[in-house]
């Protein structure tokens, strides 16, 4: 037999006898899927007592639930703020000292040491998680953050300063030469 | 008054957007283990999902082997948002 191309169903639920509005299926692999889903639908949309409700706000605590219990199993790989940590201060040194001793290529290095730490620490994220989070890379790994900014912005000012003014315990003698 | 979306109403579907709604992308394998569901009713979901625009998967690799990432479509999460208007509509039994 051949499928016909559209299936007009009614699908009632009330006491009363009515019967719903007509619904359209289309035959095929997902045949099942659509119609569980329809009736679902048509239940839902057409009950009058307190379960349609019950089953709406059962749907809606389960799908929150299931955010929540991702949620909470999102959590850092070990030392991957401590490597961050490093890799950045590692970064404000080197560029204080390239650029007070006049050595670009050692900022240069630092700052890809700090891409490379950054990168590896994010494939571990999302090996440990098995999720990729929007805005983890800005605010978590580039320091976007206010508090984060500031954290960053003022040790390597301070660096800088320290550098192009040749402070010893800085810059070592034999690079500033 | 607005309608529930056919393709967001059946629970494991309504818990799949919703979860991903946590994140950017999640592993195939994540969220199955999240909605305690099978590979293949995950799949059969996910397809139509996909279908209906509501879902994007990407190949990739996971702990060194070939996995599925997914991730909801801004059209997936318009759909999702108001499927879950309509929800809360009916719970609190407004016409």
């Amino acid at each position: 037999l051949a499928h016909p191309s559209v299936l007009t169903l009614r699908i009632g639920t009330r006491r009363d006898g009515w019967r719903g509005p007509p619904v359209s299926i289309r035959p095929g692999a997902r045949l099942l899927a659509e119609l569980e889903s329809t009736v679902i639908v048509s239940n839902m949309e057409n009950t009058d007592d307190g379960s349609s409700r019950r089953e709406a706000a059962s749907a809606l605590r389960d799908a929150e639930l299931s955010r929540t219990t991702l949620a909470r199993a999102i959590a850092a790989p070990p030392s991957l703020f401590a490597s961050l940590g490093a890799a950045v201060a590692i970064q404000i040194a080197t560029a204080a000292i390239g650029l007070g001793g006049g050595h670009i290529w050692i900022s240069v290095s630092g700052v890809a040491l700090l891409a490379v730490v950054a990168g590896v620490q994010l494939m571990r994220f999302a090996r440990h998680n098995g999720v990729w989070i929007r805005g983890f890379v800005s605010r978590v790994v580039l320091g976007t953050g206010t508090g984060a900014s500031l954290a960053y912005a003022v040790p390597l000012a301070a660096a800088i300063w320290a550098g192009y003014g040749a402070r010893w315990w800085l810059v070592p003698p034999l690079l500033n030469s | 008054m607005g309608e529930l979306d056919p393709h967001v109403v059946a629970p494991a579907r309504l818990k799949l957007m919703t979860t991903l709604t946590a994140v950017s992308q999640a592993e195939f394998g994540t969220v199955r283990d999240i909605l305690q569901v099978s590979d293949s009713v995950l799949s059969k979901h996910l397809a139509a999902l996909e279908e209906a625009g509501y879902i994007t998967r990407r190949k990739g690799s996971h702990r060194g082997r070939r996995t599925t990432w997914l991730a909801l479509t801004p059209r997936g999460r318009r759909a999702l948002s108001a499927h879950v208007a309509e929800l809360r509509r009916l719970i609190d039994g407004i016409d």
